[in-house]
């Protein structure tokens, strides 16, 4: 009951000062709301990322040429070097897939083009990739041995040159910088929306046969799904030991699994967004003081009426109570008003990226009760200083 | 009721002290209705200060129902400045932007009563000085005499056995003096003590004991017919 008449004394007296009231509060939205849109695109970015990984599997590995000054020709995997690995690991291996990645041409259709990137690949990375195919089929065995000139392409670019999806059997026509190619259309893949796809890939991928794409069969990048029963890391150390063996060279490959890379981002967003929460909480410190310093200012005007307060019989308690409350209500307005504020940014931008947004109970409770400690910490100090206040002292201030 | 024994207060200013108040000795029964009078400086508020627990005497002792009050804490203090003792200033002292109403439930306030419990009792006080008509009126819509009067409404508002009133009528016309005077009067006549700085001679009259301070001495104590 006290306490509640007390609240409301409070907000009566925050109200007669509006205008000095908000620009306090701002100091607190401001920090609570950055510390919580950091924290909250933090929480959005490392669940997004580990879904997409979920998808693709943590088995996979990923064996690239550790390209140095000196790497040559004969560095390159081979068809037979394949062959090899598959022999030797045929129980540890469920899919492997040499890639190719060509260089950026333009699909071609009348007026309309779109940005591609050819894909050299065999009949498992639909399987490694876990590639969608929605019309039509994917690349299989004969495709390769006969070296036919087909291709897989995107939902977005069929729409976008064709203005349909199912495109089967039309003829694609790549140019790139030195050469014009055609392929005929056997598929078409959709694609799940995926984190910082709206901004980074306005190109899609053409899934062609690698034999295709390169006469010389050879290859610099391999990806491969280790079987369930087998440690991936430790598969792929074993792998990259085989590859020295049969090309008598130390570390001319490096294993890339999709676990190294969640780790990998993850740390880096961790210690990004760590910092930037520090950068936060620096500034909800300083809203903290701007609270302590109007609490300071109030604390002087209102000498008097502190000292008639106390002739009137309001203990010490009653006074901290009474300046504390004040303090308590801006931060708390202000960590709620915060709170608010940073769910709506960082969700905003999480759906401008096409992640998934998140609503972390854990942050806000943090938050919320952090702005709560701001306002009794740096409350104190005033409510106390107002508390001290000799009463003939005080009523005898002009 | 109240009792002082060799009271100093003295006030150290770097080098030299001041002395307010010097061996000041004197007993205060229930019901009596007190003047305190002397020059400017003499130490009259000096000494309602201490009598109302608002200022630490220097040296000496004041026994206030039978305890010295050097052995109270503050916590009990504070409780005899809501509910023992009422206040009345020479400048009124309403807290500013606050009505009438509230101003006088102020003291209930502290001592923790209920919303219901404080407006039935701040209003029952207001009419009884004559303010009925003015409970919603902020201090500074009123006039210095009826300010004056909310004040002592306040002061009585827990019912206090003393009313310690320093030149309550310093700010005032002769009609709003002598209308606060006779609220101090019949307050008298039911039974509170009342102790009232003054330099004028009429309201001294009005009280049945004169006590005169000069340079922080008791210098008179007589008993006045009245
Ligand atoms: N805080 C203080 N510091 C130093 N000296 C003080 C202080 N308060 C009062 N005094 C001194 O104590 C003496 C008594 O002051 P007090 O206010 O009690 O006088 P008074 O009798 O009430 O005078 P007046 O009739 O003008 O109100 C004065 O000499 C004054 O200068
Ligand atoms: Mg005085």
């Amino acid at each position: 009951m006290f306490l509640l008449e007390n609240f409301m004394i409070a907000v009566a007296s925050l109200k007669s000062n509006k205008v000095r009231t908000f620009l306090t509060m701002l100091g607190i939205i401001i920090g609570i709301s950055a510390v919580i849109t950091i924290m909250t695109l933090g929480e959005i970015g490392k669940s997004n990322i580990s879904k997409q990984f979920e998808g693709v599997g943590a088995n996979k590995v990923g064996i690239y040429l550790n390209w140095t000054s000196n790497s040559v020709k004969k560095d390159f995997l081979t068809d037979s070097d394949i062959n090899k690995i598959r022999n030797v690991f045929k129980n540890e291996i469920t899919y492997m897939s040499p890639v190719l990645m060509g260089d950026m041409g333009k699909a071609v259709k009348k007026k309309e083009s779109g940005d591609v990137i050819m894909m050299g690949v065999n009949p498992d990375y639909k399987a490694l990739e876990k590639v969608n195919v929605i019309k039509g089929r994917f690349l299989n065995q004969s495709d390769l041995d006969k070296r036919r000139s087909v291709s897989v392409i995107d939902k977005k670019l069929a729409l976008k040159l064709f203005k349909r999806v199912n495109v089967v059997g039309e003829t694609l026509k790549v140019e790139s910088t030195n050469l014009k190619q055609s392929f005929t259309i056997i598929g078409i893949y959709e694609k799940k929306p995926q984190l910082f796809d709206s901004i980074f890939s306005k190109s899609t991928s053409v899934y062609i046969p690698i034999v295709f794409s390169n006469n010389d069969n050879e290859y610099d990048q391999l990806q491969l799904q280790i079987s369930k029963d087998s440690e991936t890391n430790l598969m792929s150390k074993k792998i990259i030991k085989f590859i020295a063996r049969i090309k008598g060279k130390e570390n001319l490959y490096i294993a890339e699994t999709a676990k190294n890379q969640i780790e990998l981002i993850n740390n880096i967003l961790g210690t990004i967004s760590t910092g930037i929460s520090i950068v936060a909480g620096i500034s909800l410190l300083v809203g903290g003081i701007g609270i302590m310093n109007i609490m300071l200012v109030s604390v002087t005007e209102r000498t008097k009426e502190i000292g008639i307060r106390k002739a009137l019989g309001a203990s010490r308690s009653d006074i901290v109570l009474q300046f504390l409350t004040e303090s308590m209500i801006i931060s708390a307005i202000g960590g709620i008003m915060g709170v608010f504020i940073g769910l709506s940014i960082s969700n905003i931008i999480a759906i401008l990226l096409k992640a998934s947004p998140v609503v972390p109970v854990w942050i806000v409770l943090i938050a919320v009760s952090f702005s709560a400690m701001v306002g009794i910490g740096f409350g104190i100090y005033p409510a106390n200083k107002a508390a001290e206040l000799d009463p003939i002292e005080a009523l005898r201030y002009d | 009721m109240i009792e002082v024994k060799n009271l100093y207060k003295i006030y150290y200013r770097g080098e030299n002290e001041v002395q307010a108040l010097k061996n000041v000795s004197l007993s205060i029964k229930e019901g009596e209705f007190v003047a305190i009078t002397g020059p400017s400086g003499s130490g009259k508020s000096t000494f309602m200060n201490i009598l109302g627990c608002l200022d630490k005497l220097t040296f000496g002792e004041y026994i206030l129902d039978g305890v010295s009050i050097q052995e109270r804490t503050e916590k009990e203090l504070s409780k005899l400045r809501n509910s023992r003792i009422g206040f009345v200033f020479q400048s009124f002292n309403l807290i500013p932007r606050v009505s009438a109403l509230k101003n006088v439930e102020l003291p209930l306030f502290y001592a923790r009563k209920t919303k219901n419990q404080r407006r039935e009792r701040a209003l029952e006080l207001l009419e009884k000085v004559g303010l009925s008509d003015r409970v919603n009126h902020m201090p500074n819509e009123m006039s210095g005499g009826q300010t004056q009067r909310v004040a002592i409404a306040r002061a009585l508002t827990n019912e206090p056995s003393i009313i310690l009133a320093d030149e309550p009528t310093g700010n005032l016309d002769s009609k709003s003096g002598s209308d606060i005077m006779n609220i101090l009067k019949k307050l008298n006549d039911e039974g509170v003590t009342v102790i009232i700085v003054t330099h004028e001679l009429e309201i001294t009259q009005k009280c049945k004991r004169t006590i005169i301070f000069k340079d922080g001495e008791l210098v008179q104590d007589k008993l006045t017919s009245c």
